[in-house]
């Protein structure tokens, strides 16, 4: 070799041996019981599912940061990793990856159902909690032993749609996004639908980041249904869909999926979108001091919440993990045992405990309104 | 009487990836002359017209326009009046005829003028007359290499610069192609510049000439003079010293 | 026979829309002979531009179109001059100049998202009632409406200019033969630049029009693009009048195809069609 290859060549030998003799004495990078608590965050903080993703981080932000001003759990504070999840199960696959190998957390909080379905396989082995605040797909339902969560699954969603629609109408279409969500939700709608005697008489799906859906609607006037149902998984395909069904001319009532709550949903469909009908998580209730208190500083923080109950879920998600650690320590089975045997949590929304399937158990869905371009709860 | 000079080369060098295409090359073109290029392939004559053009860069040496030095480019030596008439029947095919022609002419900005010169231009070759509106990708070859000429007549140019215009022709358009050279050279007083393979009928109609081999000027003389000397002979059978 | 009508006007305005985008495209390969691949993001610039002046400012809303459609073209330019030219200039293959061209996509279509997030924005002010008419049995909005207006305005000026001015056929000349332009006095870099400015300005018109229509995200001119390419493709490469061709050809198909198949096949159509286009007749409808 040349004398300058030479050189070039000892050059990087030196760098990896400084570097790789750094790491092995500085040691693992947090250390087992003192340092912060590292918890994993999979959500969607870019592409069109943003819209929740991200007030969802804001309220785990300002959970985390009222448990670290009081002092942190037993002394330590809580640290999150957020991590992009793209709400896609590849990229929650990578996001994964990375914090069960190479941040080495014990805890992650997910969000979309298609990303906490695609984790699961590598959390599990792993002895990793698992916990979701807004993923509600039926087929998480025992889906792991690490996993709970406090969002009410889509089975109950759906079925609480189909016995709401088949009282007063039997023909109905449905249109769905090819999202594990979505489409978990429209067998399940269209399964109870069909059992309680009704018809769909057309069921529709598009592809993610589909923006014309006047052809498929066009289909579905033709069906003559005497309802719609709009099953998204993003708020801006929903609302696109209720806008492009006015355009077309087609005047059925309109039912939605939780999706069409969202304020970026009514942002688009716009007046278009008055008197739809929707299942929704119920709102976090005015009676509940802790639930006040959260919706006032959340909104100081990052103005007007929406999609509240996701947030107050993550919310207490912070909250919960705090109080388990701070009984049981951080060794993940037995805050799994913890979990399984609390019971009446009382949290911003509500009061509430984890089923024998790590499912939501005392919350259920209500039915809302769309009026003056707000959700609002139907008795 | 003294002849005007309107194009000179000196001493020009051109370079084609490591191989020198053309070495001190010296060249003039006075007004209403004939002249010819002439040597084997690959001597450099082609490149000679397309340097006058612009179309390859100069590596040394200078081009000369009315005994002032000048950067060749394109457009700007069809604004001057020179007119180039490439290799291999360049028309533009999805044109038609009359489109060729009024490209021929886009220097020109009076459309009068354009139709004028078409009109002109139709009588010198009146083969072109009844295919106006056809695409000019449908013509005979011998059609698109007049098309081609043409063309080069529409900026009504000073200089007419000829690549091969008889390449590919058969014997009789040959000599019809010759027959205009001479005639335009006459009736309109135009320079031409002609690269050719079919030195007899060009040697009957030109001045002067050139002969290049291997990028080099081996002999500068009036035509007749290069009819009667042995260097073609010699040039073409690499018999040259 | 009641959906028939409907699906007709449905595949009419995306046609429309892809004939603005196939348009520009074909212009600009058929003088420089290489697939700009930043054609689409000329889409998105438009688009933000109103976005940016009419909603964000407040501005008037005819101001920020043309405000739009004039910042894409003069950014369609800038890229050739800075980028493109000086390319051709050193003989650069067209793999180097798609390779550049992709990059300028890439970079500029980053920059909209820092500029504005990458978050689905609306640009019509008028949420909900919009005017509705009806044709033929079918259904379309005034947005529609001015969609298909505005694509048959610029397809018709279009077609003039390249017909009837020196202009036009200098630029048929330089699609045709480059060098022999070059040869017969055409400035072909100046003409050059020219095409893709008023190539960039209809792809920023084709952004705006969408925009209206649905919506703008930093990533829009990606499928409008593809879309854009495959009309090109179909209808004849090079070819401004197959690429119109191929544009309605693929609205046809696209809506009517998922007439019987599923709504999520549509993009899956779209690219089948290119396909079956690429296998038995790769020239295109109108063979060049």
């Amino acid at each position: 070799m040349s004398q300058t290859t030479k050189l070039i060549v000892g050059v990087i030998i030196a760098v990896v041996v400084v570097v790789a003799g750094y790491s092995v004495i500085k040691g693992p990078s947090a250390p087992e019981e003192t340092g912060p608590i590292q918890i994993g965050f999979i959500g969607p903080l870019t592409g069109d599912a943003v819209t929740y993703g991200e007030p969802v981080s804001n309220a785990i932000k300002l959970a985390v940061d009222e448990v670290n001003k009081s002092g942190g759990v037993n002394g330590r504070m809580i640290e999150v990793i957020y991590e992009d999840g793209k709400c896609s199960g590849k990229d929650a696959v990578n996001a994964a990856q990375k914090l069960v190998n190479v941040d080495k957390v014990k805890i992650i909080i997910s969000l979309c159902s298609g990303e906490t379905l695609s984790i699961l396989p590598i959390t599990e082995p792993a002895d990793v909690l698992v916990l979701s605040p807004l993923a509600s797909s039926p087929d998480l339902t025992g889906a792991g032993d690490f996993f709970f969560r406090n969002n009410p699954s889509d089975a109950d969603g759906g079925k609480v749609l189909a016995e709401l629609i088949s009282k007063k109408y039997k023909r109905v279409a449905i249109i769905s996004e090819q999202t594990d969500y979505a489409q978990a939700l429209s067998r399940v709608f269209v399964k109870s639908f069909e059992s309680l005697g009704g018809e769909v008489v057309a069921n529709e799906n598009f592809a993610p980041e589909t923006s014309d859906f006047r052809s498929m609607l066009t289909k579905i006037k033709e069906e003559n249904p005497e309802i719609i149902l709009i099953n998204p998984q993003t708020e801006i395909a929903g609302g696109t869909i209720v806008k492009q069904i006015k355009e077309l001319g087609i005047t059925v009532p309109l039912y939605g999926t939780i999706a069409m709550a969202g304020s970026k949903a009514l942002e688009i469909a716009g007046t278009n979108a008055e008197g739809m009908l929707l299942v929704d998580a119920p709102g976090l209730s005015p009676n509940n001091p802790k639930a006040v208190k959260f919706l006032e500083n959340y909104k100081a923080k990052y103005g007007e919440p929406t999609l509240e109950f996701y947030l107050g879920a993550a919310y207490d998600d912070i909250f919960i993990l705090a109080q388990s650690i701070s009984k049981v320590g951080t060794d993940t089975e037995k805050l799994r045992d913890y979990l399984n045997e609390m019971i009446n949590y009382n949290g911003v929304i509500g009061t509430y405990e984890f089923d024998k399937n790590g499912d939501l158990a005392g919350i259920e869905y209500v039915v809302k309104k769309i009026q003056d371009g707000k959700a609002v709860e139907v008795k | 009487m003294q002849k005007e000079i309107l194009l000179q080369l000196k001493d020009i060098g051109i370079r084609y990836g490591g191989v020198k295409a053309l070495d001190g090359v010296d060249i003039e073109l006075d007004e209403n002359e004939i002249v010819a290029l002439m040597g084997p392939n690959g001597a450099g004559k082609s490149t000679i017209l397309k340097v006058i053009f612009g179309l390859v860069p100069i590596h040394s040496g200078k081009v000369l326009w009315h005994e002032k030095a000048i950067s060749p480019i394109s457009y700007e030596m069809v604004k001057r009046g020179v007119a180039f008439v490439p290799q291999g029947r360049r028309v533009f095919t999805n044109l038609t005829i009359r489109e060729n022609l009024e490209i021929g002419g886009f220097v020109v900005k009076d459309k009068k003028i354009i139709n004028q010169r078409i009109e002109r231009v139709l009588e010198i070759f009146p083969d072109l007359k009844k295919k106006l509106k056809v695409k000019s990708g449908s013509l005979s070859g011998g059609q698109q290499q007049m098309l081609a000429f043409a063309r080069g007549l529409m900026t009504d140019p000073k200089i007419l610069l000829l690549d091969e215009p008889s390449l590919g022709l058969a014997p009789k358009i040959v000599k019809e192609v010759f027959a205009k050279i001479k005639e335009i050279n006459e009736r309109h007083k135009t320079a031409i510049m002609v690269v050719e393979h079919n030195i007899k009928s060009l040697l009957e109609i030109a001045h002067r000439g050139y002969v290049l081999d291997k990028g080099k000027i081996v002999k500068k003389d009036s035509a007749q003079n290069i009819v009667q000397s042995d260097i073609l002979e010699k040039v073409f059978t690499g018999k040259l010293k | 026979m009641g959906i028939i009508p409907q699906l007709i006007l449905n595949s009419i305005i995306a046609g429309a829309i892809y004939s603005l985008v196939a348009i520009g495209f074909s212009l600009i390969y058929g003088a420089t002979k290489f697939f700009n691949l930043a054609h689409g993001v000329m889409a998105a610039i438009g688009g933000y531009s109103v976005f940016y002046f009419a909603k964000t400012l407040g501005w008037d809303l005819w101001l920020a179109v043309s405000i739009g459609m004039l910042l894409a073209g003069l950014i369609g330019y800038g890229l050739d001059k800075i980028i493109y030219k000086p390319l051709r200039k050193r003989k650069a293959s067209n793999m180097v100049l798609l390779v550049a061209s992709l990059g300028a996509f890439t970079a500029l279509q980053a920059i909209i998202a820092i500029l504005f997030t990458s978050q689905f924005q609306t640009i019509s002010g008028n949420i909900g009632a919009q005017n509705i008419y009806e044709i033929f049995g079918g259904v379309i909005t005034q947005t529609q409406l001015i969609i298909l207006i505005s694509a048959i305005t610029i397809m018709a000026g279009l077609a003039l200019l390249l017909k009837y001015t020196m202009f036009g056929k200098a630029i048929k000349a330089i699609s045709d033969d480059e060098e022999v332009s070059k040869i017969v006095g055409i400035n072909t870099d100046k003409i050059i630049g020219y095409v893709f400015f008023i190539g960039s300005v209809i792809a920023g018109l084709a952004g705006i029009l969408v925009g209206f229509d649905t919506g703008i995200k930093p990533t829009m001119g990606l499928s409008l693009l593809l879309k854009g390419v495959i009309a090109s493709i179909v209808g004849g490469i090079g070819n401004i009048y197959g690429g119109v061709l191929g544009a309605f050809l693929l609205g046809f198909v696209e809506n009517f195809g998922i007439w019987k198949i599923s709504g999520e096949w549509k993009d899956a159509i779209a690219f089948g069609l290119l396909i079956v286009f690429l296998i038995f007749r790769p020239r295109g409808i109108i063979n060049n």
